[in-house]
């Protein structure tokens, strides 16, 4: 009786116990597990338009491998695929994998110029819609063709992804490329007042020549693969990786200057410092100077602060003259530390400091009127945000109804005025320069 | 959490376009209002310490118009968790488990939700109150981590599309703030009655202020028009954020917490709609409502086919419902006011004890 009873007792116990069993057979999703080495981690992903206007795309894949890293000697490789669309194309890249494509380790984005020309929100909403892409990719415009920045190989790193990641995560320093993330270039295009800078990749002749000879190779290896691969036909003019005989590296200076999507020209390293000193977004600076007042030679500097304030006429806070805003005063001030002098003048004087300040001050005011000049009339585009800080003192209803629509034309037509003052902050460890007595 | 815990992951949606850049301005604008329903709400509980929502609505007004109120109350809080099973369950499928069956994923969310309801209100609460500090705790994390990637310009200008919408926003937020009303069908749990006020407004604070800061920190970093876009702000915020190379794609870190909150306040508005539903009928036990109720809830929640059909019900759902939020306590207040009615030795409590 009571065995009977301790029977009925355990009966739930054991039906719970079965339940789990089968529910880990059934929903522990190992029916259809992937393996590591079934995924290929897209590393860089690239996107150009070939001249009869399809869509080309590239994805450089790491391929994860038990075999010691010596003995593997292509850590990555590169596919390529032309559609209709950016989607059409990346469906035909994971029809043609072998692996299945995980974007979610994307570390760069690599446009070329033509699809950037062209307008990128053709590419941001595919990769905007997807849960994988990660919005911390860095983006690129490069105006050589994609796959041969993409198959660039360094001693450093044997992918040109990785490669950029690593220099634009640690290049903080020079500043002559903007630090464009994906999440950067969507939520500035939707902005007329605050137009994207994106970082501009190059391809460079290499000075360190014997180092570069695996990249070359791989370049020439890719080149070879286009005419085999499915869309080897389909090969765009504009993106025609021609097999290189010198090494290349790369290099990440200057920028992309959109106008919406569209790519509008192109701003050299000066201009891209400049405008970043303008927008608040230039996290350190180094330039090299003539000594002012005639003092022969040149000087060098870090410039370790700067602020830049935009500064309206009176009243605009109601909105009533948001729309007849003509003047703006761009007024930046900052330090610069001097780090080097080669000149016999050696600053001694308080005179002489302020003959070197208002040097410096000289200096950058003259390039953030070329980035004006630039901005204004050769790009037509407000790239270094005052519609943004216009957006930010009027209200909403006032930016958006009477003032967003008309601002890029309303832009070409302001009479921006820069008024820059910088002083010289640290000289170093030493007051004067070390030199033999005449 | 019963304030926060789905509402968050989409209310910057809704409260964005509204309000502009100062969505979280309306967010506490609705706090203030929520935290009036809440003292409200308190009042009431103090005046019927030992019963339930739909029993003081029968004291109030007699038992059919009280059976009738507590009807639309099980109705509420019905909508309440199916939208909100159906959000959660939406955010977990368009995010993450894109190949699975939903009705699986909401499957597998009742199965908890019915579990929870079986143990009963303390084990809910017990368990809420180990997760509400993990909750919090991930998401002063996520501010701390999205504070580099931040751009505090963004919120400008500070009123955003200006005063009117700003508090027209506000009651859309505060509809969020009222589903705390919830509570008044197991508040007669509480120890101390007369902290009931001041625990609801606490509650009500705590909850907006999450929302305020969620919805602040997605403007700040996905500007007003990326926010109206995206379909959950908060996990493309979660999405964007990192700890240098070291931490990185951690949104499921933080989803995991979030979708445990947002469980067990499905469970909190499941045991409150079956608790209702027994009350209205007189039921002693409302265990036996629990998979009938479990099922309906199931069906209620894939009732919006797609996703923007569940954001349409979502965008009534919180136009509509801060009225009936605000309604319920003034309505319940005054009547026992104006009819001497206060919690007592009568029938009713004596049935309700029963």
């Amino acid at each position: 009786m009571s065995r009977a009873r301790t029977r009925t007792r355990t009966q739930p116990g054991a039906a719970l116990v079965a339940v789990c069993l089968l529910a880990v057979v059934s929903v522990s999703g190992c029916r259809d597990a992937r393996e590591i080495e079934s995924v290929g981690f897209v590393l860089g992903l690239g996107i150009d338009e070939t001249a009869d206007g399809r869509i080309e795309v590239w994805a450089q894949v790491a391929l994860p491998s038990a075999k010691p890293a010596e003995e593997e000697k292509r850590e990555s490789w590169m596919t390529r695929s032309v559609g209709d669309t950016v989607w059409d194309a990346l469906r035909q890249l994971n029809n043609r994998s072998t692996k299945v494509l995980f974007r979610a380790h994307v570390r760069a984005l690599v446009i070329g110029e033509r699809f950037a020309r062209g307008g990128v929100a053709r590419a941001l909403d595919v990769l905007a819609r997807d849960a994988q892409f990660r919005y911390k990719s860095w983006v690129f415009v490069t105006s050589d063709p994609v796959g041969d920045v993409l198959a660039v190989e360094t001693k450093q790193s044997s992918s040109a992804a990785l490669f950029l990641d690593d220099l634009m995560r640690n290049t903080a320093r020079s500043s002559t490329a903007p630090r464009s993330r994906f999440l950067d270039l969507v939520t500035s295009i939707e902005e007329p007042g605050d137009q994207p800078l994106l970082a501009r990749v190059s391809l460079v002749e290499s000075e360190d020549g014997d180092g570069q000879s695996e990249g070359s190779a791989r370049m020439a290896e890719t080149a070879g693969d286009r005419g085999q691969g499915a869309g080897g036909s389909e090969g765009p003019e504009g993106a025609k990786g021609t097999p290189e005989t010198e090494p290349k590296e790369l290099r990440v200076e200057g920028s992309a200057a959109l106008c919406g999507d569209r790519m509008v020209g192109w701003l050299d390293a000066e201009e891209t410092a400049m405008a970043l000193l303008v927008c608040n977004r230039l996290a350190a600076y180094s330039f090299v100077m003539p000594m002012p007042d005639n003092g022969g030679g040149t000087i060098g500097f870090d410039m370790i602060r700067s602020h830049a304030d935009t500064l309206f006429p009176e009243g605009i806070h109601t909105g009533d003259a948001a729309g007849q805003v003509t003047d703006v005063v761009i007024r930046i001030t900052g330090t610069v530390d001097i780090r080097e002098v080669v000149s016999s003048e050696q600053l001694m004087s308080m005179q002489s400091l302020e003959g070197l300040q208002a040097g410096i001050s000289q200096h950058l005011e003259t390039g953030v009127r070329r980035l004006i000049e630039a901005a204004q009339n050769r790009l037509g585009c407000d790239i270094i945000s005052i519609g943004e800080c216009l957006r930010r003192r009027v209200p909403a209803r006032v930016w958006k109804e009477e003032v967003a629509s008309t601002w890029r034309d309303q832009f070409r037509t302001l009479r921006i005025v820069p008024d820059v003052h910088f002083e010289a902050g640290k000289r170093g460890m030493t007051m004067q320069s070390p030199r033999p007595v005449d | 959490m019963i304030v926060f815990a789905t509402g968050f992951l989409a209310a910057a949606r809704i409260l964005v376009p509204a309000a502009g850049t100062a969505a979280w301005i309306s967010a506490l604008t609705g706090g203030a209002v929520g935290l009036g329903i809440a003292v409200l709400a308190g009042y009431l509980a103090a005046r019927f310490p030992d019963h339930s929502l739909v029993r003081m609505a029968e004291r109030i007004f007699g038992a059919p118009l009280g059976k009738l109120i507590g009807l639309s109350f099980a109705a509420y809080c019905t909508v309440v968790l199916g939208l909100g099973s159906r959000e959660s369950v939406l955010a977990m499928w368009i995010a993450f488990l894109q190949t699975t069956p939903p009705i699986l994923i909401s499957a597998v969310f009742y199965v908890l939700i019915i579990y929870a309801a079986y143990l009963g209100i303390e084990a809910i609460a017990r368990v809420s109150l180990i997760f509400f500090s993990l909750v919090a705790a991930s998401l002063l994390v996520l501010t701390a981590l999205a504070a580099p990637v931040a751009v505090p310009g963004r919120l400008l200008p500070i009123i955003g599309n200006g005063l009117g919408p700003v508090i027209r926003a506000g009651f859309l937020a505060a509809s969020y703030a009222g589903e705390s009303i919830v509570v008044l069908a197991f508040i007669k749990h509480l120890k101390d009655k007369r902290g009931a006020s001041r625990a609801m407004a606490t509650g009500v604070a705590t909850g907006m202020a999450i929302m305020a800061l969620a919805t602040g920190f997605g403007v700040m970093m996905l500007g007003v028009r990326g926010i109206s876009r995206v379909t959950f702000p908060v996990l493309e915020t979660a999405r964007m954020v990192g700890f240098g190379q070291f931490l990185e794609r951690a949104e499921i870190l933080f989803l995991a917490l979030w979708f445990s909150a947002a469980l067990l306040k499905l469970a909190a508005v499941f045991y409150a709609s079956i608790t209702s539903v027994a009350d209205v009928l007189g039921l002693r036990d409302y265990r036996p409502l629990i998979i009938p109720y479990a099922l309906l809830g199931t069906a209620l929640s894939l009732v919006p086919k797609t996703v923007l059909e569940t954001f349409d019900y979502l965008d009534v759902f919180v136009r509509y419902s801060v009225w009936y939020v605000i309604a319920l306590p003034v309505v319940l207040l005054l009547g026992a006011v104006v009819r001497g009615r206060r919690g007592g030795d009568d029938h009713v409590q004596s049935k309700d004890a029963h």
